[in-house]
Order: structure tokens, then sequence, then C-alpha cells
């Protein structure tokens, strides 16, 4: 379950997958709110909570909220850009049952860093790695690569390095939210991916049993497209700031989809039985070339919110499948990357 | 059911019973050992499976030796 605190956040990254229009879900959950849910999930048979955002770090309930999804036996994970991430802080988040912490950098360094989220933080970001480092708890390093930072990735993995990381997540922006209205600016080049392969192998194999290398593929360069959510409704949920249960982090872009709000149902039966969850899960949905694909259980289809934002229908393949009747549409995108500068995420 | 980051993995009981015998002391064998002790496997089979195990778990860094 993937918790979105809130989505403030101090930075101002352009390939946030938050929506464009933030506003709408200034009205959060409550702790108490919150609280039944992660409770609920744990009964539901979920196994791992995830607190993201936004920046979650900016609810003050939140070691409340770790202590409580840790007692009720869910996995820990906080998804956090660090830059609040002090010795008090962490110390309570850890005693309070926190297993995992990620943060995520811009670039190997504070230049090309501080231009990608608007703000300076950086050195902040590498102090509360160094404070992570210190203390007991599982830590992923995560970058998220664009056009604008694709050529530093061989300086990233040095960096995972010298903090002796054990888990470092590559992951190629995903175009959904201010990435995808920022898309010409972010799509990386086809070969800056073709050389982050070789980068990405070579380290894997030199690292082997010291370091985890994650690499997420881009988005519109594959031959098949991602399982997203590993088909939807099938074992993953997503809780926006304001309570509404998504199949999918993304999904609040199909806009004729109407979501449940934990305000008004409790979350078995918003995923038991709401329509937004019902409506792709399986695979009876599937329209050609998917239903007679030997690998509709492998795919899924792929991504019903990427299939909506290039096609308009949530309902068709997945354009980035290189099967998919709309393909061209990716591959135009891919092959015509235009030099427009991106428009920075604002809160 | 072992859980870690952005997964969880699935553990058939005699798996089960060796990880939580790994406590920093206990060597190889006298996992193999305890393991022999509580279910009907051969020492030979079980040390195969126990280090194959091991070798499994260590590469993704969920145990340190």
């Amino acid at each position: 379950m993937l918790c979105e605190l809130t989505y403030r956040c101090n930075l101002q990254c352009p390939y946030c997958y938050n929506p464009l229009a933030l506003r709408e879900y200034r009205d959060e959950l409550s702790t108490a709110q919150w609280s039944v849910a992660l409770r609920d999930a744990a009964a539901l048979g979920i196994v791992q909570a995830h607190f993201s955002g936004g920046e979650p770090t900016l609810r003050h309930d939140l070691p409340e909220l770790v202590e409580t999804a840790a007692r009720a036996g869910l996995y820990t994970n906080l998804i956090t850009q660090g830059t609040f991430l002090d010795d008090t802080m962490l110390d309570e988040l850890i005693g309070r049952g926190l297993d995992h912490v990620q943060i995520s950098i811009q670039a190997p360094w504070a230049e090309t860093a501080d231009r990608i989220a608007g703000t300076a933080v950086h050195e902040k970001k590498l102090e509360a790695l160094r404070r992570v480092r210190e203390r007991d708890v599982a830590l992923t390093l995560n970058c998220v690569l664009h056009r604008q930072n694709h050529d530093t990735l061989g300086e990233l993995i040095a960096l995972a390095e010298r903090f002796a990381i054990t888990r470092l997540e590559l992951a190629n922006v995903q175009f959904y939210g201010w990435a995808y209205r920022n898309r010409a600016a972010l799509m990386p080049t086809l070969e800056q991916v073709r050389r982050a392969e070789a980068i990405v192998e070579a380290a894997r194999e030199r690292l082997r049993g010291t370091m985890e290398i994650v690499y997420v593929l881009p988005d519109y360069f594959g031959e098949f497209p991602k399982p997203c959510m590993n088909g939807w409704g099938n074992q993953f949920l997503t809780v926006t700031p304001n309570g509404d249960v998504l199949p999918c982090p993304a999904a609040g872009a199909i806009r004729d989809l109407r979501f449940e709000n934990l305000r008004r149902a409790p979350l078995r039966e918003i995923w038991q039985r709401s329509e937004a969850f019902e409506r792709y899960r399986g695979t009876a949905w599937m329209p050609e070339p998917c239903r007679s694909c030997d690998r509709r259980e492998v795919d899924w289809g792929g991504c019903r919110c990427q299939a909506f934002l290039l096609t308009g229908d949530a309902g068709v393949t997945d354009p980035a499948c290189s099967l998919s009747p709309h393909h061209a549409v990716v591959t135009a995108l891919r092959e015509a990357p235009s030099p427009a500068q991106p428009i920075p995420r604002r809160g | 059911m072992l859980l870690v980051p952005e997964g969880a993995l699935v553990l058939n009981s005699v798996a089960a019973v060796a990880l939580e015998l790994v406590d920093g002391t206990r060597c190889l064998d006298r996992i193999v050992e305890d393991v022999v002790d509580r279910f009907d496997v051969s020492t030979e089979r079980a040390l195969e499976d126990v280090r194959a195990l091991f070798e499994r778990l260590t590469a993704r860094g969920f145990v340190q030796c």
C-alpha cells in the first residue's frame, strides 16, 4: 500500500508524478483516518506500507503512523527526499519501527541536482544519507533518470559506492502528472538509454554481492510494456492525501474512472468491490492484441494510465507495446524529443 | 514470509527455520545440524539446500557473512 500522506513538498522537480491539480488534495486525511486504513490494510493481507507524498516528513504525525503500521505487522518504508531528516526525526522514526528509508537525489553533484530540484538541497540530502547509514535501518538511494541527468549515471553509481549504499535504484522517469506535461524536456535520447544499459550492466557485475542496482527501464523504449502494478487491483493500492483509493498512483489521470474514498467506505470494500478496481482486474477486460497474447498475464496489458494518456481510452493495449495498434504514438514521441525547457512542479 | 524493500520472499518451512537460526554466531554446519534434527532430510541434502538458500540470500544482501 502506497500512502501518499500529503502532496506538499519543498522541492519542485519537473518529473514529479503527482497530479497537476495539487490544490484538490489539500483536505488531507486525519491521523485517525490513516490509522484505520493501515490496520484495515494489514487485515486485508497487505504486507508493506510505503509512506510517500509529496514529502511525507511534512506530516507531523508520521512517527505515529509508522508505529501504527509496524504494530499491525506491516513492513514500513519511508520514501523521502531527505531534507528534513535530522537526527531527532530519524531516531524517533526508527524507534517507532521504521524498517526502510528511501532517499532520492537528483544528480551526483549540487549544481545539477539543485537546478533540477529547483532549490539548494543536495548537500542536505547527502547529510541525511550519512545519518541513515550510521543507523540500523535498511536504505535505498534513488535517482530518477531523465534527459537532463542521464549522462551522470556513472558518477551516480560512484557516489553510491562512496556512501557504501547496498541498494541503488536508478529509475527512468515515468511519464505521469508533471512528468507527462514535461516529457519533451525529460525524454532521454536513444543514445543515452543504450549507454546507460552498458554502464548499469558493468556496474552490476563489478558490485555483485555489495550493491544491488535496481534499474527501472525507460517507458517508451522497450518492446513490451511494463507489467504495471503486476496487474490492476492485483497486489497494489494507493491512497491519496484526501483518501481516494487508486489501483495505481497515476490512475487519477483516467478521467472517466470514479474513485471511492476512505471517508465514505472502508478499504476492504473498496478493494474488493469498487468499480475502479473491478474494471481492469484480471484479463477479461482485455481487447486484442492482449486477449489472445501469451504475455497477457506477464504484462497485464501494460499500463492503463499510459493507455489513457496516449490514446484517450484506458481500456486499450498500452501503446508502449510494440504489438499495440497505437504504437506509432510512442515511437513518434521517442524519436522526436523537442528541446523544450521543463516546467517545474508547483505546490 | 521475508519482507524486503519493495518485495517479499515466500519461504518454505525449511528455509524459514534455517533463516531463523541465523544469529551471527552459528556456522553453516550448526544450522544444517539443526535442520536435520527438525526435518526428515539427509545431512547431504540439507547442506546442499541450505547452502543454496544462503547463496541466494547473500547475493541479494539479505544475509551478510
